[in-house]
């Protein structure tokens, strides 16, 4: 028995809804499924995704304009009232272009679109028009275009998430604007933005501000962040080193800052002193940098801790310095509700045979780590003071459910190239027998050790 | 007049009668239902209210109402858990899927149409027009000279296929 065509007996108003919710590509495909299908896409296609790969067998010298024709065609063939959902430019397209681009918006707007994102590929004098009234749109990003606000900007009622990239001429004051602005923006991503040289998040000002999720990264000429922003609940941070400037931001659940970017930064330690001291109520933290000495009088004090810190993500070189070892015994300390620990450790040079830690600090003591339970050690090699530390670890934490030890590098955060090599080519003889002897006797019952 | 309060209890009953009793506030995620009690006057007095949906089994309607009661339950409708509810519940045979469809457009129970339709969209995504004509049993009733002429349309949809790999 042939089965039936059960989908093309669907009411039309059913396959417009189906097809509504495709891509564009997919959707144009429909068209040639059967007779039944024809015609349907041009009627509820939604979503516009306009990118190279619609021209990538014309000639390069008449891509641009085979380009702009084939949009004019898609949106030409739109008929209404299928609105424009979502619309997605990602082109090399330059001021000449600028007419096209702006009928394109507008016709976006017109139709009540909430999701633009405009990408013209290599920085172009285009600018954004942010005259235009987009009455329903929650997420815009633009890249590589220019940004200029109308002196009588009125804003976007419904904008949550922004992303900038690639904008050359953005700068503090552009972002303060946005935000009054816009006075649903909960996320908000900039990056690569040259002319952005301080940020400052005014909560303080701006009574109004609903900023939840703030992402900056490689903004090459950037110095400093103050942030004050109560519904603040995550940072992300990459590039050069940074100051930060933490005011009322009683909320913030994750700060992931990587510095790792600027090759160097003897910061991370001040960095967590600040967050401690500003931040008491944090729950995750990653932090990453690469530095080149520690002293321990930059170390957190006892006195003040990570009332509520549940996981933490430290990238720390592990060197001949016992400041290292102690100071990341005692930011353990300051967290007694810690439950997952990572720690990604770099290595210099090769094996060191001795301990050169002599303090008392990797004793365990009476002090007991009750809610660690996962912790996993990467970039770990066999030295002496990864093995002390890991031993401390193995003695404090009476929960410990795992510990993995790799000596693979790790990146939490934008996971670069490092996993490239297997576990087993990148420990030494020595080192692996080493942990495994030191580490094998202090395994609590009820955990596991994994040596990879 | 009734109107469709949250005190009532609407009966539905399938087309091989087996009936649901739904309290009135879930009844209100079909707006055919709440159409049909605001233009209700025979209603009796004890605030209960039938409707027989005449093409629709006692099966699928059960897969309904289950839908209808988690998501006008409010405390269990937030966010993720019910995506994760709403994930299980649409992993359905095709079969099914149309009949879900069927009912949530005779219903017209929104939440309910945008999941199936959604479940077939992701369906149909990233496949070329032979693979979706397999999976639904679509029979391609176009000439090949037409399909050619079709595809030669919106020649980039294709992608790096050639246009005479299935003709």
């Amino acid at each position: 028995m042939a089965a039936t065509d059960r989908i093309g007996l669907l009411p039309d108003d059913v396959l417009h809804c189906i097809i509504s919710r495709l891509p564009m590509r997919d959707a144009v495909i429909t068209g040639s499924l059967s007779r039944r299908w024809r015609r349907l896409w041009e009627l509820s296609v939604s979503h516009f995704d306009f990118d190279p790969s619609l021209v990538s067998s014309a000639a390069s010298h008449c891509r641009t304009s085979d380009f702009v024709s084939l949009v004019h065609r898609l949106f030409l063939l739109r008929r209404n009232p299928n609105p424009i959902k979502s619309l997605r430019l990602r082109f090399r397209l330059t001021f000449s272009e600028s007419d096209h681009i702006d009928r394109w918006i507008a016709s976006a707007a017109a139709s009540g679109t909430d999701d633009l994102d405009i990408d013209l590929d290599v920085p172009s004098s285009y600018s954004f028009p942010f005259g235009v009234r987009f009455p329903s749109l929650k997420s815009l990003r633009l890249a590589s275009c220019g940004i200029r606000l109308p002196i009588a900007f009125d804003g976007f009622d419904s904008l949550s998430t922004v992303t900038l990239e690639n904008i050359a001429d953005l700068n503090d004051g552009i972002v303060s604007e946005l935000l009054l602005w816009c006075p649903w923006m909960e996320r908000l991503r900039l990056s690569r933005c040259r002319g952005l040289l301080s940020l400052t998040i005014d909560g303080v000002c701006h009574q109004g501000l609903r900023l939840k999720h703030l992402r900056v990264g490689e903004c090459r000429n950037l110095v400093g962040i103050v942030i004050s922003a109560v519904d603040l609940a995550s940072l992300e941070y990459y590039g050069q080193s940074v100051s930060f400037s933490f005011r009322k931001v009683c909320r913030v659940g994750e700060v992931r800052i990587d510095f790792r970017g600027s090759g160097y930064g003897d910061c991370i330690a001040h960095e967590l002193e600040k967050l401690l001291g500003e931040v008491p109520e944090i729950g995750t933290v990653a932090l990453w940098a690469s530095l080149r000495h520690v002293h321990e009088d930059i170390l957190p004090q006892d006195s003040v801790g990570f009332s509520n810190l549940r996981q933490l993500a430290l990238d720390i070189p592990t060197r001949k310095d016992t400041g290292i070892l102690n100071m990341i015994i005692q930011i353990l300390k300051s967290a007694p509700l810690l439950k997952k620990f990572q720690l990604d450790l770099l290595w210099y040079s090769g094996l060191d045979r001795t301990s050169t830690t002599t303090g008392e600090t990797c004793r365990p003591g009476r002090f007991r780590h009750h809610h660690l339970n996962l912790v996993e050690l990467t970039g770990f090699i066999g030295n002496m003071n990864e093995i002390l530390l890991a031993k401390y670890i193995l003695q404090t934490a009476v929960s410990l459910e795992r510990m993995t030890v790799c000596p693979r590098k790790r990146c939490l955060l934008r996971d670069g190239k490092s996993e490239t090599h297997p576990a087993h080519l990148l420990w030494s003889v020595e080192g692996r027998a080493r942990v495994h002897e030191h580490l094998t006797p202090d395994v609590p019952p009820g955990a596991q050790l994994i040596i990879l | 007049m009734a109107s469709p309060s949250h005190t009532r209890t609407v009966t539905l009953k399938s087309c091989d009668d087996v009936e649901f009793v739904l309290d009135g506030s879930v009844a209100t995620l079909s707006q055919t239902l709440v159409s049909a009690m605001a233009e209700d006057s025979s209603s009796s007095d004890d605030g209960t209210f039938t409707w027989c949906v005449s093409n629709i089994t006692g099966e699928v309607l059960a897969k309904v109402v289950e839908f209808c009661n988690k998501h006008a339950d409010i405390s269990s409708s937030r966010g993720e858990d019910l995506k994760e509810w709403d994930k299980a519940f649409i992993s359905v045979e095709l079969d099914l899927l149309y009949d879900l469809i069927l009912a949530a457009d005779n219903l017209n129970i929104e939440s309910l149409l945008d999941l199936t339709a959604q479940r077939v969209a992701d369906e149909i995504k990233g496949k070329m027009p032979h693979e979706i004509r397999m999976l639904f049993n679509i029979e391609k009733d176009f000439t090949d000279e037409e399909e050619r002429e079709i595809r030669r349309e919106h020649a980039w949809a294709y992608g790096g296929e050639s246009l005479k790999s299935f003709l």
